[in-house]
């Protein structure tokens, strides 16, 4: 019988470019605003763009090791370039990781969901519903998860340009004067939590190899990281205009902009933000557990990823109610201790393949041979 | 095997659309305006009208007609979540404020302070940003009592009245935003009830009324403006508030360069160069009449305002207020040719002044109760913030001895659908074309 067209697993440039806005923008869209406030009050869309810095720095990092190594992806080269037991050892400690971000995700939304629309729902009840959905896309593989984003991203961006055109009649520009008014630094300790927002590309190392075309995917990577940055300027600064400093004291700043726009004078947007806003998480979701199964697949040697699937969703729910107690802990920790965190896992370990790789001058083999990697004689 | 899955998806959307917490609509309690007052003992004295659907005159069972389409409940508690607690406790129904449309809040609570309400409004999920805030100088519960005559439902009417007037507009967001923005303070609407008495000495009819705006310092109310002073607010904050104004012909005169037109001389009419004005200007009797009467008006109808605020120098601190009106002739009582440009022109002069005037009240009563709720202190704040940085403790010293300098400028773009005066023709003769001769 003749394979269906999504079975060869690969994905377009497009797709990834909306896999990287999904990744970026799904939880940074609502919250983000917020956190960047907190620390540096109206300048806090300033934070964005130094901290999409971060974002491309890692990008490179993926693109030079895609280049380095043709055809292979991050647990492949890993085990090359550091050797079998310390690429397990790296592979386990991104399998914490992706399953940690997938648990945070779900929280996030979960929170999101009860503060905003269900008070009283229980996070179980919400989450279960979600996570269904994710598995059931991550199961069918990496080529659906592409598919499904070209559906739903578009109608983020529109979505987020609706609501900000539609803010645009009262905003006062004036609630973001002066400039850095409480000097660089805030912007700059502000601008850690948006890097480490930026830094979740990370998870497309493990699928980097997978996209056709090697020019346009490494084109299609930083387009995608433009583009949610541009999103998120447009949303903290509309959320800027409407609340000045306040923002940081607003649990989702963008979601009180939906809140208080409405279109025509009568229509109500704020429940499709949320809708919308799920749909993103969806794909991120999706994302984080295919590349944690992935990571889990190779670790235990298993030529077949799919029996991982449902046991992990299982994980990600318990996880997500059970790893904070409240939403104040999952801010704090946003806050705190995720920057660190995930600048260890986002750019420090990659670099360190990086170096290895150059220190050792392992590299992967020209086309023709991709598959495994060499040492290079000497 | 696809049915399954067909079947297995529909039922994720199901569970996706969440049933979780529903609300019907039948067991709502749908509240369109909430009072807020002061209580002994710092409580809160909170007033709720609650909407009665079949007096609305839909539905089968509907008794549209027969009396007031909502009733007032009451209820207190130390904080504005516990008064609604307290509240639902009360009325039989979920308390539903998703469709309220203005809170009231009474002097007495105003000027308790009003932070905890704000955070409370801020937290509740169930209340919108938008959501009007307005301040009463009396008891805000008694005026929830009131049954407008002409609105089935009374706080989506005054939501409506207050939005397209804009003589202060004061939402949730305003509220919350200039209490957390340095150099400025808080402003609210400011109602108060109105007697309206049907003709022929029919029933009294209550309403509410437009009155100005409170001004706050902090988060109390400190003082209030007049409706024409809430209109200079409006234009120092770049708002357009809704109104006309009424130009004597006199002012005009005098930009037109003659004297006040006192009755005999024949007015500026003379002095501007045509003849035959006075006699022109004589009525049927052969009374000498002025063909301009001081006391006659001009009404302008504000179309646009585009307005700046900006420092202008240190020491005294004072800011230069840029504005460009553009207004439209909505009515004349003069016989001032409105299409004269001459005419125009000192319209437009003597119609500043008016708004000057307006600006300058609303300055100086904010000076008096040393509320900066038009932003003077942040103005300067952002155009010089090392000056700010400097000064912003003295602020609260420096804002009453701040001066103005104001730049207004008012321009009469159309005359409505008529061009000269509806008046009588021999008397348009006043300076070249309107009629007279030259």
């Amino acid at each position: 019988m003749q394979p269906p067209v999504w079975q060869d697993n690969r994905i377009t440039p497009v797709e990834l470019a909306g896999i990287i806005i999904a990744l970026i923008f799904a939880t940074g869209a609502v919250t983000l605003p917020m956190f960047t406030g907190l620390v540096a009050q109206h300048d806090g869309w300033l934070a964005a763009p130094i901290g999409s810095v971060f974002g491309a720095l890692i990008l490179a990092v993926i693109v030079y090791l895609d280049r380095r190594f043709p055809g292979q992806s991050l647990p492949d080269y890993c085990q090359a370039v550091v050797g079998p037991w310390l690429a397990k050892a790296v592979l386990l400690l991104y399998a914490m990781y992706f399953l940690h971000s997938a648990a945070l995700v779900v929280r996030e939304s979960t929170d999101f969901l009860r503060s905003g629309f269900y008070p009283v729902a229980s996070p179980l009840v919400l989450g279960t519903p979600l996570l269904l959905l994710t598995t059931y896309i991550s199961w069918h593989g990496l080529e659906i998860i592409g598919r499904t984003t070209l559906i739903v991203v578009p109608v983020q961006i529109v979505f987020t340009l609706i609501v900000t055109a539609a803010a645009a009649a009262q905003v006062q520009p004036q609630l973001i004067l002066p400039l850095f008014e409480r000097g660089v630094v805030p912007v700059l300790r502000a601008s850690l939590i948006p890097a480490a927002w930026f830094g979740e590309v990370i998870a497309i190392a493990f699928f980097f190899a997978s996209v056709r075309g090697e020019r346009g995917r490494a084109v299609a990577a930083f387009a995608g990281t433009g583009i949610v940055l541009a999103l998120i300027v447009i949303g903290g600064l509309s959320a800027g205009m409407l609340f000045g400093d306040q923002v940081g004291r607003l649990a989702y700043p963008f979601s009180s902009v939906a809140r208080f726009v409405t279109i025509g004078g009568f229509l109500r947007i704020d429940p499709l933000a949320m809708a919308v806003w799920l749909f993103l998480t969806v794909i991120k979701v999706a994302i984080l557990q295919h590349v944690t199964v992935m990571a889990l697949a190779r670790l235990l040697n298993l030529s077949d990823n799919r029996p991982l699937a449902l046991p992990l969703a299982g994980l990600v729910l318990l996880l997500s109610d059970g790893l904070f107690s409240n939403k104040q802990e999952v801010d704090a920790w946003l806050l705190a201790g995720w920057p660190v965190y995930s600048f260890c896992m986002q750019l420090l370990l990659p670099l360190a393949i990086v170096l290895v790789a150059a220190v050792r001058s392992v590299r992967g083999r020209a086309k023709g041979g991709a598959g495994a990697a060499r040492r290079s004689p000497g | 095997m696809k049915a399954a899955r067909c079947a297995l998806l529909l039922s994720l959307a199901m569970l996706a659309a969440g049933c979780v917490q529903s609300a019907e609509v039948n067991r709502l309690a749908l509240i369109d305006l909430l009072a807020l007052d002061a209580a002994e003992a710092g409580e809160i004295l909170l007033t709720a009208q609650v909407i009665m659907p079949t007096r609305l005159g839909v539905g089968p069972s509907s008794t549209g007609g027969e009396g007031a389409p909502f009733f007032l409940a009451q209820a207190r508690g130390r904080t504005v979540a516990e008064a609604l607690s307290n509240l639902q406790k009360r009325v039989p129904r979920q308390i539903f404020l998703e469709h309220l449309q203005m809170l009231v809040i009474g002097d007495e609570l105003a000027r308790r302070g009003l932070f905890p309400l704000v955070d409370f409004l801020v937290r509740e999920q169930m209340v919108r940003t938008d959501l009007l805030v307005a301040v009463t100088p009396g008891e805000a519960a008694t005026l929830l009592n009131i049954a407008s005559p002409l609105p089935a439902v009374p706080g989506e009417a005054w939501s409506d009245l207050v939005r397209n007037q804009r003589i202060a507009v004061s939402s949730v967001r305003n509220l919350f935003v200039a209490l957390g923005e340095e150099g400025m303070d808080p402003f609210l609407t400011a109602i108060a009830p109105s007697s309206v008495q049907e003709p022929g000495g029919g029933t009294d009819l209550g309403d509410m009324e437009l009155i100005g705006a409170g001004l706050m310092r902090g988060d109390r109310l400190a003082g209030y403006l007049n409706r024409e002073e809430a209109i200079g607010l409006q234009l120092l904050l770049n708002d357009r508030p809704r109104t006309v104004v009424s130009v004597p012909a006199d002012a005009v005169l005098t930009y037109l360069g003659g004297d006040r037109g006192t009755p005999g001389t024949g007015g500026p009419g003379d002095t501007g160069g045509t003849s035959g004005g006075a006699g022109a200007a004589r009525g049927p009797d052969g009374a000498s009449r002025d063909p301009v009467h001081p006391r006659d008006l001009i009404s302008l109808q504000l179309q646009r305002a585009t307005t700046y605020l900006a420092p202008f120098a240190d020491d005294p601190p004072t800011l230069r207020f840029q504005a460009r009106l553009i207004t439209e002739v909505v009515n004349t009582t003069s016989l001032l040719d409105v299409e004269n440009p001459e005419v125009a022109a000192a319209v437009e002069r003597a119609a500043a002044d008016i708004f000057r005037g307006f600006v300058e009240g609303a300055v100086r009563q904010m000076q008096a109760v040393n509320s900066d709720a038009a932003g003077f202190g942040a103005s300067f704040r952002r155009s010089r913030p090392e000056w700010w940085r400097g000064m912003r403790e003295q602020w609260a010293e420096l804002f009453p001895r701040m001066q103005m300098v104001y730049d207004i400028e008012v321009l009469v773009v159309r005359t409505g659908l008529a061009t000269r005066p509806a008046g009588p023709e021999p008397q348009l003769e006043f300076p070249g074309r309107g009629g007279g001769t030259q």
